[in-house]
This record gives C-alpha cells, structure tokens and sequence, in this order.
C-alpha cells in the first residue's frame, strides 16, 4: 500500500507554515520525500487567494490585529485560528486521481466521513466547494497544484472562535454564514480525536499507509 | 504550424479561469510540458504546461483576466525534429538535465528565431564556449550585431565585477597573450559548486575522525576473497565491509540520518547511503537503497555496478536521488585523512582514508597493523560532537569486532583492494 508521512507540528504561525509546505513541496517534486499530509492549527491569521475578490471589511479596518497573508492558493477569503483543524497534503497526485477537481471531492468526502463521525451530518454542494451543515459552511477548501503535486489543502472548524470571519467574505461568497463543530454539537470537542478522525479518513478514502514522523 | 493554448476545463461545474501570472514571454522558446502560465479556477490555483515545443507566437489574455473555460489564451508556433529530439536527449542523465537544458535552450534562442543573422557563427560559437547570453550583450556593429570585440569587452567587463580584490584577471580572447586560459564551466561543475557552497553557507560543519584496525577484516578478506570472485561472480573489496558497518550504525543513531529544517529534524526511517564517486567531469553520488537491508556481497554488487554505471553515464534518475547519507572514499587516492563537505540535505558525511600497515600498540607491546583514519563530517545544528562519536564508535567496534561473529564469507587478497 502507497505510504503518507504524517506531520503534526502543532499550533505553527501561517507564514512559518507556508514556508515548511514549500521545503515539502520542493523535497517531494526532486523525490527525496514520500507524500505527505501535515495536520496543524494556525495563530490567529486571514488568507486571501490571488483572484480578484469582493473587498474585504477586514483589508480597510484598522482594529484589525490579525495578520492578513496573500497567498498561492485556489480560493477565496478566510480565517484560520486556533481550535481549527487545518490539513496540508502535499502528494504526487497523479497516484490518486487525474481529475484535479476530483481531489477537491475526495478532500470533501474525508472531512465528510470526519463530522460524521461525530454525529455531524454534512454535504457538499454542487458548485459550492467545500462542506456544508445545513445552510451554514463549516469546511473551506483551497488549493495549489504544480507539476502534479498539491499544496495548501483545507480546514475545518471545530472549537475556533467565529466571529474574526465577519469582517471577511468567507471564499467570496456574500452572505455566506459559517459555524464549527462545537457550536453544532453545542460542546468544545477533543481537537486530538478530531484530528486523528481526520487522519484516519484521509487514509481510508486516499488508501495509503500513515506514518507518523516525530516532530 | 500554430498550437492553441486555451483555457483548460478543469471540473464539471467550473465554467471560467483567471489568468494569475505568464511565465514566458511572446517570442520565447519553450519545451513540451513545460509550464507557461499559471491560472486560478474556483478552488484551484495551478499550472498550464505547453502542449508542444515551439516559440510562444501572441498571448491574447493577459494577467488577472477571466475567461470562460475553452478560450484560446495563447498560440504557439510548433517545432519539429531535430530540436525536440536534442531536448529529450539530454534527460539520460539526470544530475546534468536541468542545467544542460537551460544551455540548450538558450543556445537554440541564440540561433533560431530570425534565422540566425543576428549573431557570427564565430560570435555564438564564443558565447557558448564562455557561457554567454548573448541577449545581455550590447552589439556595437551594423544594425545592432553583436561583434567579437562587443564580446570580448563585455567579458572583460564581467571579470573586473567579479573580482573585487586579488589580481585583475584579464580575460582576453587571446589566450596566449594574457599567459592564463579561461575552462568553461561545464554543468557538473556548476552545479558541483553551487551544491558544496551551499552546504557549507548552511550547514556548520565539524569534522571528528577514529582510527580504526582493519586488520580482522584484512584476514577476512584474505581468506575468502578468491571462493567469493568464484561464486559470486565480486570482487569484494573493503568498501562493502565500511558500508555495512555504517548502516548499521545509521540505525541505532538515527541523527546521523536526518534533515535540518526550521521546524524542526526530519528524520528518515529508510537508510539509502549514497558513495561518492569520481568521474570525468567531477563527482556523482549514486544511492545504494535500503542499504541496512543488504547483506555484504550483495553490498558488493550493488556499489560496484553504480560505480561502473557512473564511469559509463548510465545511471538512471532513481540512482542519484533520495540518499540519506553519504560515503566518500578518499583513500583510494592515498588521502588519510579528509574534512568532507555534506552533501545537502544530509546531516553528515563518512570519509574513508587510506588503509596503510602501521606500527600500534596492543597490549603494551608494539604490533603491525592494517590501519585506517575514518573522518565524520557533521552538520552541527543537528548532532553534537558526542552523538557523533557515539556514531563513530559504532563503526569502529563492527568494523575490528569483523569475523568474531561467524559469517562464513570468503575474505579477499591482503592489503587494501584499490577501486570499489
């Protein structure tokens, strides 16, 4: 069975983060490393994709203590913090799929399997990428792939603070309403069995063999 | 013949792309597959590669454009024969590619395009030998032609900025007329250098050595070496014996076989130990995999068919990536000790010196024995001088405790074998 090389760092500051995707990303396209899924939690930070977007609030207000980063990634606005699960797979992708867009459904089907593991029910929607609870968004996706091989990837909400997400337009879509896992469930949940969910399902519908690497 | 480029459609539900950024130019020469510019659909940012080798004829949507998926971006004008068989005949050997590629491609940008008038033959031949980009050089002559002397003083130019202090090079085309002689950098050289002097910038090298007594493996080899070269078909030397000590020594210091990285040592669980070896041109380091699973003959195999691949040009990508570690046999030129540079992104470097008869003392008393110096370079971020001998240690007790153990393996001729 293919191997993925787990990578748990912890709560990394985004730009420290970006940097180790890029070390990976290189070290995986020359072969000197297998792929790799890095699970972590970032500090307080706002991403934007490259696309040309609705202004967003949070560019123009001056409160604002978050670092905002432009990035190489698919996608639009969004916010990372702690208590969010944050997933990076950087993979050869050709052994997985040949449809790039089929690697979004598969990213989507892992954090699916994953709520539903903790009585979440969640869908996709057509047209709308990333994973839905009713009519609020709870996963968003975003993602880079050169010469086959990805970068960036998703996150999911768990115990995160929401409320840095107004003074965005989440992934460009106005009006849209996020929520997390605990505000569903009504109760903070263990981020460490929510990763390991995640984990477990990334392996289950990528079909490879994880090993941990010490960090 | 003029290729389109358009807009590709890269999910059922995804009507339109942007153009983020061009990575070429109109009028550029690019390769089959190579990536000309980068788009963003939805939730993807990626890359489209050019589906044929040729020069890029009009980009008709520029940057942060949004097209809907099928429009023609860009038209290329397709080349065929000779220019796409020279491209793909540089990939054998894969150390050299990506730089002996650029070299092509910029000498066929020198010599195609508008049929080669703008350049002398005697010009492009001189910009190649020296490595020149003719494109950066100011033609004096008619119509803007680049001439011998443009090139000679733009040489000129680039060596007094190169030299700041030390002697002014004067770098003529004359040669025998400076008294010195310009050697073009050939790619493994280039990428030689660029390779050690990153390794030193990054890593802080330190070098410790052990004296170890080769003489239980000198008997070995004694004993077996010609029922061995029977069977097996080897000749089995004393390198096998250093890298089966050292694998084993990578397992139980598994420091030794890791990678600095900000956030923090990545360390492998596969041992491929590469050895260094001299060819023509330079070094290459072909890559035993899995080495600690090898036993030593088949040890013996493995290293020398790399060795002889090498020497031939025939390794293959696989063969030269992925090491772990590296081992380099100076002693093979009569060196006994060295301070060997890490080959990035290792955490140290084996050096094997010479392995002379020697006077020691055992025991109080005076004895002849087959001695060698093993030197450990190592990058000081990540291991520490007593991790480092611990490591040393490890192969010095295999390496004297050889035979004490019963593998009943035909050893070889006495004194040291020459050439892995």
């Amino acid at each position: 069975m293919k191997k993925c090389l787990l990578l748990n760092p912890g709560l990394v500051e985004y730009g420290r983060a970006w940097d180790l995707q890029k070390r990976l990303f290189h070290e995986r396209s020359i072969g000197t490393l297998s792929d790799t899924l890095i699970m972590l939690q970032h500090l307080p930070a706002y991403t934007l994709g490259r696309r040309s977007q609705p202004v967003q609030p949070v560019l123009d207000d001056c409160s604002n203590e978050i670092p905002v980063y432009r990035v190489d990634r698919g996608g639009g606005a969004t916010y990372h913090g702690p208590g969010q699960a944050v997933a990076y797979p950087v993979l050869g992708l050709r052994s997985y799929t040949s449809d790039y867009y089929n690697y979004l459904r598969m990213l989507e089907d892992v954090i699916i399997h994953t709520l539903s593991d903790f009585n979440i029910v969640s869908v996709r929607v057509n047209g709308f990428t990333g994973v839905w609870v009713g009519k609020r968004k709870i996963a968003s996706i975003g993602v880079r792939i050169i010469r086959g091989i990805t970068m960036h990837g998703f996150s999911l909400n768990v115990n995160n603070d929401l409320e840095p997400f107004k003074k965005i337009i989440p992934c460009n879509i106005q009006g849209v309403e996020m929520t997390s896992m605990s505000e569903i469930s009504g109760a903070a949940l263990s981020m460490p069995e929510v990763e390991e969910s995640l984990v477990h399902n990334f392996a289950e519908v990528f079909d490879v063999e994880m090993s941990a690497l010490m960090m | 013949m003029s290729t389109k480029v358009i807009m590709p459609q890269m999910g059922e539900s995804v009507a339109e792309g942007t153009i983020l950024k061009w990575l070429v130019q109109e009028g550029e020469r690019v390769v089959k597959d190579q990536s000309i510019v980068e788009i963003s659909t939805d939730k993807i940012d990626t890359e489209i590669p050019s589906p044929v080798t040729g020069i890029i004829e009009k980009i008709l949507h520029n940057a942060d454009e949004t097209v809907p998926v099928g429009t023609v971006i860009a038209e290329i004008n397709e080349l065929t024969g000779e220019v796409t068989e020279e491209v793909a005949a540089e990939v054998k050997t894969p150390v050299i590619q990506p730089a002996r590629l650029a070299q092509v491609t910029a000498r066929l940008v020198e010599e195609g395009g508008e049929g080669g008038t703008r350049y002398s033959p005697l010009v492009r031949k001189l910009a190649r030998e020296y490595g020149i980009n003719l494109q950066s050089v100011k033609g004096t002559g008619i119509g803007g032609r680049i001439t011998k002397q443009d090139l000679s003083g733009y040489i000129e130019g680039i060596q007094k900025s190169k030299v700041p202090s030390g002697p002014e090079v004067k770098g003529t085309l004359e040669e025998e007329a400076a008294g010195e002689e310009i050697i073009p950098l050939t790619p493994v050289r280039r990428i030689t250098a660029e390779r050690m002097l990153q390794s030193i910038k990054s890593a802080p090298h330190v070098t410790t050595t052990f004296e170890v007594d080769m003489t239980a493996i000198a008997k070995y080899r004694e004993a077996n070496k010609d029922s061995i070269q029977k069977i097996q078909g080897v000749h089995l030397t004393y390198l096998p014996f250093i890298i089966m000590a050292t694998a084993s020594a990578l397992r139980e210091n598994p420091l030794l076989n890791s990678s600095w990285s900000d956030t923090g040592i990545v360390i492998r669980k596969y041992i491929n130990i590469g050895i260094a070896v001299s060819v023509k041109d330079g070094l290459i380091v072909p890559v035993i995999r899995n080495t600690d699973s090898m036993n030593l003959i088949e040890l013996a195999k493995e290293s020398q068919s790399l060795a002889q691949r090498a020497r031939d040009k025939e390794l293959r990508p696989d063969d030269v990536q992925n090491s772990t570690f590296t081992i380099t046999n100076y002693g093979i030129s009569g060196s006994l000790f060295g301070t060997p540079i890490i080959m990035p992104p290792h955490a140290g470097i084996l050096g094997i010196g010479a392995i002379n008869k020697r006077p020691v003392v055992i025991n109080d008393a005076i004895a002849i024995r087959q001695m060698t110096y093993i030197s450990l370079s190592f990058d000081h971020r990540i291991i520490d001088g007593a991790q480092a001998d611990k490591f040393l240690s490890k192969i010095k007790d295999i390496l004297e405790g050889w035979g004490s153990k019963s593998e009943k393996m035909p050893a070889t001729e006495s004194g040291f074998g020459g050439v892995w």
